[in-house]
């Protein structure tokens, strides 16, 4: 199949409800192979509630979801990761009595490639020394940034195609922050992924990412290529304090 | 050396110990009372490693774990004094009853999430023992029980060694099992179900897993009480069995398997050396669930290894 030639994954007029309330309604949205896509918005604009209900942690009302040209919108959450769709959770929910490398192995349930899988870990360790020193540790004991950084890495181990994270840098400090873009563009140069992420700071993921869309009180109000938002006036009032 | 290759073969010792005194105690100590409790004991501690694999482990709440225990007991006793079946065939159905009722009550509910479980499993548990005590009294013989079950081996030091052995064989298989691959996948759902469903794993076929070797180990321990005890009682399928896998679990440490295997042990013979107790069973329970939550949440097993992070941290100090 041609490379690029189609969406990776595309989302048509997607509505999910928690019990009477309504999350967000109609959001559609495509991620082509090998592009970078960021969802930025406030905190309650549904960002984490789309990236559920794309991974089938929640039921849509209505939409479909499809994955490399197949509807996914019913499959259950396990089988959704089967085809390439690591989800990375929102908060950094962590196992705390898990260790690192437990963690680890979890993020690689999935593969049966054993040498794949031990290249992948040198990988993930080389990225991130921290979790190599820390290996038998409980996750629990960890910083949130480390916390994050090991969510990170426990996703890279499924080797997928689709690179979900929900809000990576929410709580953490500036640095941190900055430390965690940082290894998603090396992610992103070293590895052949497709990255789907969510962002409330617009300021530090539009200037890295291909297209960006813009989720407000549940729906998509905008979207477009980054460095185009990052010049457009709402933008620059509402989200880059400009 | 890191502590963990230091805590490994004292760890070994303690177990070694722990064989050897058991193994020699019945001609240390003749006394068929404390035999005939320490049999009890090594009951208690199946059915509460059992619940632990479970609730502790997996963080599914069973707030009705007698019911798997009782069902099994009332079958093999039913089965072998009213059918008039030879006692192994009883307790092969009665451990499959308890098995068929971890299917019933496991399949609908472990697909569900949030408190689910717990209300099902108390319902579940409660029904039986409205069964047994009033509704099917004909069937049960209520609070005059079913007598006269046959038993495997006569005497209590043979029963001693036939419970220490089954209760061995069952823990050291819920350890492995912990420690295991599968375990791991227990544990993460404990921790995280979201995100073990996000890794793929299909979590609801190990959710009922788990479910099923509880519910059948804790009829293991229930069959082996039933040919044992030679009678079966709404005890049996009582509110105060059910809130103790919790108890023994709680003093113990949840989610260590070893840890309510010790609770099951202490408190078996706390409650038979101060039988004055008995009558408080259920209050004493509450008391010690509400104690241990408040000062002690990882139990004896977690005051261990408190201790020994204390004195690493001393000895560091000083060296």
């Amino acid at each position: 199949m041609e490379k690029g030639g189609w969406n990776l994954l595309q989302v048509k007029d997607l509505t999910v409800y928690y019990g009477k309330a309504l999350a967000i309604e109609k959001v559609s949205l495509e991620v082509e192979r090998g592009e970078f896509v960021a969802v930025i918005g406030p905190n309650g604009a549904g960002k984490t509630t789309l990236f559920k209900a794309i991974s089938s942690l929640l039921k849509p009302h209505s939409g479909e979801v499809i994955f490399e040209g197949k509807n996914i919108t019913k499959l259950p959450p396990h089988e959704v990761a089967k085809l390439g769709i690591a989800h990375c959770p929102e908060r950094r929910r962590l196992a705390s009595r898990m260790t690192v490398m437990e963690n680890l192995e979890l993020g690689a349930y999935l593969r049966k490639d054993k040498e794949r899988i031990a290249e992948d870990l040198e990988y993930v360790y080389d990225l991130f020394p921290v979790l190599k020193e820390r290996r038998n540790q409980k996750a629990g004991t960890l910083s949130g940034g480390e916390q994050q950084v090991l969510a990170i890495a426990r996703a890279l181990m499924a080797n997928p195609k689709l690179l979900m994270m929900d809000e990576p840098s929410v709580g953490l400090s500036p640095i941190m922050k900055e430390k965690i873009f940082e290894s998603i563009e090396e992610i992103r140069r070293e590895r052949d992924i497709t990255i789907l992420i969510s962002e409330q700071d617009a300021s530090l993921v539009l200037p890295m990412c291909d297209r960006a869309y813009v989720m407000e009180t549940g729906k998509v109000r905008m979207k477009g290529d980054g460095r185009e938002l990052m010049r457009n006036d709402y933008i620059r009032s509402s989200y880059l304090g400009l | 050396m890191s502590i963990e290759a230091l805590k490994l073969p004292k760890r070994y010792k303690l177990v070694i110990l722990y064989l050897i005194i058991a193994i020699l105690l019945p001609f240390i100590i003749p006394s068929i009372y404390i035999l005939h409790v320490l049999i009890l004991a090594h009951l208690y501690v199946i059915y509460a490693t059992s619940w632990d694999i479970l609730t502790g482990y997996t963080g599914q709440l069973n707030l009705g774990h007698a019911m798997f225990f009782g069902l099994s007991a009332y079958v093999v006793g039913i089965t072998n004094t009213m059918l008039n079946f030879p006692l192994t065939l009883s307790i092969l159905i009665g451990i499959a009853s308890a098995f068929l009722l971890s299917l019933v009550v496991g399949i609908p509910c472990l697909r569900l999430r949030g408190p689910y479980l717990a209300i099902t499993t108390f319902s579940f548990s409660w029904v039986l023992f409205l069964l047994a005590s009033s509704a099917m009294i004909w069937l049960s013989g209520g609070e005059e029980g079913i007598r006269g079950i046959n038993t495997l081996l006569v005497g209590t030091r043979p029963n001693y060694y036939l419970s220490l052995f089954v209760m061995l064989l069952i823990v050291f298989f819920l350890y492995k099992i912990a420690n295991s691959d599968l375990g791991l996948m227990l544990k993460a759902i404990k921790e995280d179900e979201d995100a073990a469903l996000a890794c793929g794993v299909d979590t609801t076929r190990y959710k009922l897993l788990a479910f099923i070797i509880s519910g059948t180990l804790a009829g293991v321990a229930g069959a082996f009480y039933a040919q044992y005890m030679r009678i079966v009682t709404t005890d049996v399928v009582s509110l105060e069995l059910s809130a103790s896998a919790i108890a023994f679990s709680l003093v113990g440490g949840i989610g260590t398997i070893i840890g309510p295997a010790i609770g099951a042990y202490i408190l078996t013979i706390l409650f038979e050396g101060f039988a004055w107790l008995a009558d408080y069973r259920v209050f004493v329970y509450n008391l010690i669930i509400v104690l241990f939550v408040l000062f002690l949440p990882g139990g004896i097993v977690s005051l261990r290894e408190s201790l020994i992070e204390k004195r690493r941290r001393v000895s560091e100090h000083e060296g």
